[in-house]
């Protein structure tokens, strides 16, 4: 899976807790200053995201995710 | 003590979302019974439900992230927008008058709660939702509500089964008697779900949907009745201080006389224990209203189409009225709202201010003939035309919480 994809399911997954339209979420979005997400948003993201690639992200990574970047990034190295 | 009174209602309800929809529907004899569109099983025995099937909290809500807000904190939240509006509270009055909510749930989110548990319990506890966990908390509606609407006064929730609804009126009214609050939100709201469907149909507490039962509707009090029909919804009230209600010019809807709460221990199975409890919350009520049962004009009563349940508010009017039940009218919404749990009494509060204020208490619904098996109750499947000074509200759980609360007409000037 290459990294536009995983972009692609990243966005749907934050349009649909954030019930925000796929095309407002910039590349490198920042959840917090861009689109003002809580951390329970960002957390309830995170694990959707977990659970539809089926892999497992530790704790100390979670906490470090700041952008739908970060996240395409953690999700490569996990799927790698 | 300080006077409460009632200031405005917000309703979302399978018959309408308004005081004024709601009596209309129930004075035009209108059933919200309607096959179940939320979820269906074959292996159901009752296939019907009084549930909200338009339900559309963004219409109420605006443009906001619902998505942390469950099926429940949704009935809420959009209740308690209405409810402000109703009442005159806006954005600068909610700034300077630290508003509280007291809601009342049997179940909270039982759906919530059952799809955390599957997630952990199929997919493993790594992929349990933390937004589904953060609403597992009995409290959450009421916390999600304040968030949404900057309420920044006590927020609490009570649950007494069946009767929360109209507990938490009477709880808050309490704190405002008290002095401790001015201005609450206070009423209940359940949602419709599988998990708690299927556990009363289990229990073969609802009506039977098939063809050869006698009556497959809730007709409380009357001889054929068979159960009743679960139903979801929230009403919440806003209860103010009278002389801070004057004060800022607030319409009156009615004011909070009395109230009174009891429990029966043996939670139902001892028949006398149970007719005891459903009185001493009346009586305790009237006393707290300084009324004799004879100043009552008209009963909402809490009565469902229970075989057994309707049996014993029978005979708990007819202990705490003696002679005078025989000219108490009574009504009995749930003959066309269905049994809304949590909910229920609030919306029986909402339905009795409107019919303090035109005259008009609702018939029940299918009712040809009261059972013989229990003391006399007025009813009718017809309106009446009624002046209510004084109404009672009761509200009785399934296991052993029975609440009461006197209602009265705003004095006139």
């Amino acid at each position: 899976m290459n990294a536009e994809e995983i972009r692609a399911a990243v966005k749907r997954a934050i349009s649909t807790t954030a019930n925000m339209e796929t095309a407002q979420i910039g590349d490198d979005a920042s959840y917090k200053d861009d689109l003002q997400l809580d951390s329970l948003t960002i957390l309830e993201i995170a694990v959707g995201l977990e659970y539809e690639f089926q892999i497992k992200i530790p704790d100390e990574q979670l906490s470090e995710i700041r952008s739908v970047g970060d996240t395409v990034r953690l999700i490569q190295q996990h799927l790698a | 003590m300080r006077r409460v009174v009632i200031t405005g209602a917000g309703v979302v309800s399978p018959l309408g979302d308004s005081r004024a929809a709601l009596h209309a529907a129930l004075c035009g004899g209108r059933s919200a019974a309607k096959p179940l569109e939320l979820f269906g099983d074959e292996k159901l025995g009752c296939t019907l439900a009084c549930e909200i099937t338009d339900f559309d909290a963004q219409k109420y809500l605006g443009g906001r992230n619902l998505r942390p807000l469950d099926r429940t904190a949704r009935l809420v939240a959009s209740a308690a927008r209405l409810a402000l509006e109703d009442s005159g509270f806006g954005v600068e009055t909610l700034a300077r008058e630290a508003v509280g909510l007291v809601l009342g749930t049997m179940f909270g989110s039982l759906r919530t709660i059952s799809e955390f548990d599957r997630r952990a319990l199929t997919a493993g506890p790594t992929y349990a939702s933390p937004m589904d966990f953060a609403n597992t908390v009995i409290s959450a509606a009421a916390g999600q509500t304040a968030i949404m609407h900057g309420l920044r006064g006590v927020n609490s929730t009570v649950s007494t089964g069946a009767s929360s609804g109209l507990q938490a009126i009477a709880y808050a009214a309490d704190l405002i008697r008290a002095g401790s609050a001015r201005a609450l939100l206070a009423g209940g709201a359940e949602e419709l779900c599988f998990e708690s469907f299927y556990g009363f149909d289990r229990a073969g507490l609802l009506c039977p949907s098939n063809n050869s039962a006698p009556v497959k509707y809730p007709i409380p009090f009357d001889a054929r009745r068979g159960g009743f029909l679960l139903g979801e919804g929230a009403a919440l009230l806003m209860l103010e201080d009278a002389s801070r209600a004057r004060e800022r010019g607030a319409h009156v809807l009615a004011e909070v006389k009395g109230v009174g709460s009891a429990f029966d221990p043996s939670r139902g199975k001892d028949d006398g224990k149970a007719v005891a409890a459903e009185a001493r919350a009346a009586r305790l009520a009237l006393e707290d209203a300084q009324l004799q049962p004879a100043s009552i004009d008209c009963l909402s009563a809490s009565a469902n189409g229970s075989l057994c349940a309707d049996r014993r508010e029978a005979y708990a009017i007819a202990d705490v009225f003696a002679s005078a039940a025989r000219k108490l009218p009574v009504t009995a919404v749930k003959s066309m709202l269905g049994e809304t749990l949590g909910a229920a009494g609030a919306l029986q509060v909402v339905a009795l201010t409107e019919t303090m204020r035109d005259g008009v208490l609702p018939g029940i619904r299918g009712l040809e003939e009261t059972d013989g098996d229990f003391p006399p109750v007025v009813a009718s499947p017809q309106n009446r035309r009624v002046d209510v000074s004084f109404g009672l509200v009761n509200s009785n759980g399934f296991d052993g919480h029975s609440s009461s609360l006197v209602l009265a007409r705003p004095s006139r000037r």
